[in-house]
């Protein structure tokens, strides 16, 4: 029904439109060949966001309705040049904290994680809202996997039976790439135990218990620091599945030192 | 509708049905031919078959020996067709323009549509009663012609005096076969009253409700104008009663509980005093939108019409059922305003929404939209799925992206047939004949038919070699059946499996 109100609404405004701007001469204007982004968001900002109705983090919040999931780069880049052009400041990084927290739609949610991963240029992965380019800010970007709200949301994402193996093909990248980052964020996260959690947990902290890693010693440290929990659950099941109780003792005298 | 004879499709329609269904021998694939072309064209060539028939059958004769398979061929068109709910358009539509009637109104070359035309035309058909019913009320519907609503209306009423004599005939006559078995029966159904009675009609009980429904409404409204003769009222009425009696919908409870108590309900629909409730209550019975209330409504009218003496109660609670009926109304468009989503019309009205800051104002503006997080964030989702600049030189509308790379729909695979071989063949004689010409222009021997022919055969080879592209045929049509949704397609999973007859996502 909206589809059939939607059609006659807007013939009713094509006649208006091509009324007001041929003035009855005849002669077809070019037609737009592109949606004109300037326009919408001009439009928005004035008449919206600058009346404070709302902001453009509610509207990134609001990708959050039935139906909504980016299905290419393209539409990504799309959408995140909108926002961050909507936000005015040329050059300026879209903060993936307004996509953080518990959405109702997993999927949708997934897919801006999932394109945001391979497109990092034109993101903050920041705790906080900070928009500033990354050029002018003297200090190194965070990567997103370093970002504890990030693995949050994928591993509440991850607690759906549907998403579970979506989610931890994703996790493959910095099991490879970013081992310790990812273990100390990961203890980091809560709720403490989830089926995804448990499991990389039980893959990564075996490599710094075995001091394969060269940034075992500094790892479990901070894993200590934040979490002990972490460190005692996963030797235990070390010691359950590989080796014997005397490098148990021996890696938690390490870890408590 | 404005129907362009350039099209390929009509002139072979138009031609089938002039010359297809003429002869004897042509019949059977003329009418498997007109069902492809419908059922791959659709509703534009229903239209266009139903217009032609119209066009080549003469209803004013009285005999068609030589149009027999025409008129078959509209007589089933039109049966099938009139359990459509679009049928009074498209009887419309094939009425308006060659067969009958000008778009502005004036007769075509069978005449005026009057009443005896349409019985004619049901006669010449042999349409049943239903069917009969059915063209009575799109034809009495049909508000853009005066003349040709009225001659609808005629028509029914005719047609539903016809029923009730009918009825009442047979009715006779069962009574006069009751009357010689038992004799105290006979005086109990005498008493009951003949032709009145709220037995289930059998003619009538194969109208759809809907067409039913406004059936009702239209002899209610002409009955209560004083269109036709108490005589024809009453049996009329009787008719509709008795069919309404057998449906269980809430539409006929609505207009049983309307007539129980018809006495002075109708005396005071025609009273003078009766337009103002005449049109409230015609209204609410006649919409369908506001039945559900208007049930309860109508029930609370009979019942107050029932236990009061007066007139005046009953236009008092019709005049709260139009309050009632215009409140639902509102509600209803409330409903229908709050449905309407900006982002659909975005896309519906195209690049030219954007096209500058006033012109999207203006959009919104018309949209009565106070736009909300959600609508900006709806509306920037579907300027991304329908982005890019549109392929058509003149068009302006948006199209989805990734469609127009055809990536994950499926191509229909030629199988290789007459046309292939023909096209291997001639290419390789053409080149086997260059090779033979060659051989016995530069060979040691001279043969001089050889030298005569070759040079001929290579050129006509040549010319149809050039011309060959020009004698394939077009691309068959793609095939009936489920194809790939928008969402299965955006999400990528449009991997097509090629069945016999269906393509379906694997």
């Amino acid at each position: 029904m909206s589809g059939a109100l939607g059609e006659s609404k807007a013939k009713g405004a094509g006649a208006l439109r091509a009324a007001t701007a041929n003035d009855g001469g005849g002669v077809d204007l070019p037609q737009p060949k592109k949606w004109s982004m300037d326009v919408l968001l001009n439009v928005i900002r004035e008449d919206y966001v600058v009346k404070n109705v709302f902001s453009w983090k509610d509207v990134a919040r609001s990708f959050d309705h039935v139906g909504f999931e980016i299905v290419s780069k393209q539409q990504f880049e799309f959408l995140v040049n909108a926002l961050r052009d909507g936000i005015g400041n040329k050059g300026a990084l879209l903060p993936m904290s307004w996509f953080w927290g518990r959405w109702s739609n997993a999927t949708g949610q997934l897919s801006v994680f999932k394109h945001a991963l391979s497109a990092k240029k034109m993101l903050s992965w920041s705790s906080t809202n900070s928009t500033t380019n990354s050029t002018t800010n003297k200090t190194s970007p965070v990567l997103p996997w370093n970002s504890p709200e990030l693995i949050a949301s994928l591993l509440d994402i991850a607690v759906g039976t549907e998403q579970y193996q979506i989610v931890r093909q994703m996790f493959e990248i910095p099991l490879r790439q970013c081992p310790d980052s990812l273990l100390i964020n990961l203890s980091r996260v809560q709720p403490i135990w989830t089926r995804l959690k448990s499991n990389l947990i039980d893959i990564l902290l075996p490599q710094f218990l075995t001091m394969s890693h060269p940034q075992s010693i500094p790892v479990l440290k901070t894993i200590n620091e934040i979490d002990p929990g972490v460190l005692e659950k996963g030797a235990v099941s070390m010691y359950k599945v590989r080796v014997g109780g005397e490098k148990v003792v021996a890696w938690i005298v390490h870890a408590r030192f | 509708m404005a129907v362009s004879f350039v099209s390929p499709l009509f002139w072979q329609i138009e031609f089938i049905v002039q010359n297809g269904l003429a002869s004897k021998k042509e019949v059977k694939t003329s009418v498997a031919e007109l069902d492809k072309l419908v059922e791959l064209y659709g509703h534009d060539a229903r239209v266009f078959l139903v217009r032609s028939l119209f066009a080549v059958i003469d209803f004013r004769k009285e005999h068609h020996s030589h149009q027999q398979h025409q008129v078959n061929l509209l007589s089933q068109t039109m049966i099938q067709l009139s359990t459509q709910p679009n049928f009074g358009t498209i009887l419309c539509l094939a009425l308006t323009g060659d067969g009958t009637v000008n778009s502005n109104g004036q007769p075509g070359k069978q005449g005026p549509i009057d009443q005896s035309f349409i019985g004619s035309l049901c006669r010449v058909l042999k349409l049943p009663v239903p069917q009969r019913i059915i063209i009575g009320v799109a034809l009495a519907s049909w508000e853009a012609h005066d003349d040709i609503s009225v001659s609808g209306k005629n028509f029914l009423a005719a047609t539903l005096l016809d029923i009730s004599e009918k009825e009442r005939k047979e009715k006779k006559d069962n009574k006069d076969k009751k009357d010689n078995k038992d004799n105290k029966e006979q005086k109990e159904n005498v008493a009951g009253g003949g032709a009145t009675d709220d037995t289930i009609s059998p003619l009538l009980s194969k109208v759809p409700a809907p067409v039913l429904h406004q059936l009702a409404h239209t002899m209610l409204v002409q009955h209560a104008r004083g269109e036709e003769s108490k005589q024809g009222d009453d049996a009329t009425n009787a008719v509709l009663r008795a069919a309404l009696a057998s449906r269980s919908d809430g539409t006929a409870t609505a207009l049983m509980l309307l007539r129980r108590d018809s006495d002075l309900y109708m005396s005071s629909l025609n009273d003078n005093e009766k337009t103002n409730a005449e049109r409230q209550v015609t209204r609410l019975v006649s919409n369908p939108l506001s039945l559900i209330d208007a049930t309860a409504s109508i029930a609370s009218i009979a019942s107050t019409a029932s236990t009061a003496s007066t007139a005046s109660l009953a236009s008092l609670a019709t005049n709260s059922t139009s309050s009632s009926a215009t409140s639902n109304m509102d509600q209803l468009r409330a409903k229908v305003e709050a449905s309407i989503n900006i982002a659909d019309v975005l896309v519906d009205l195209g690049y030219a929404a954007t096209e500058s800051n006033n012109a999207f104002r203006e959009v919104l503006s018309i949209c009565n939209v106070q736009l909300t997080s959600e609508d900006v964030a709806r509306m920037l989702v579907a300027m991304s799925t329908y982005g890019g600049a549109s392929h058509s030189s003149t068009s302006s509308r948006p199209e989805r992206q990734g469609l127009s790379k055809q990536k994950n729909v499926p191509k229909v695979s030629r199988r290789p047939g007459l046309f292939v071989v023909l096209h291997f063949v001639v290419v390789l004689s053409f080149f086997g004949c260059c090779l033979f010409c060659l051989f016995f222009f530069l060979g040691p021997t001279d043969n001089s038919l050889a030298t005569t022919f070759a040079p001929c055969l290579m050129v006509l080879l040549l010319f149809i070699t050039l011309w060959y592209p020009f004698f394939t045929p077009p691309p068959s049509p793609s095939p009936p059946g489920r194809r790939i949704g928008d969402r299965e397609r955006r999400r990528g999973i449009g991997q097509c499996i090629a069945r016999d007859d269906e393509w379906c996502v694997g």
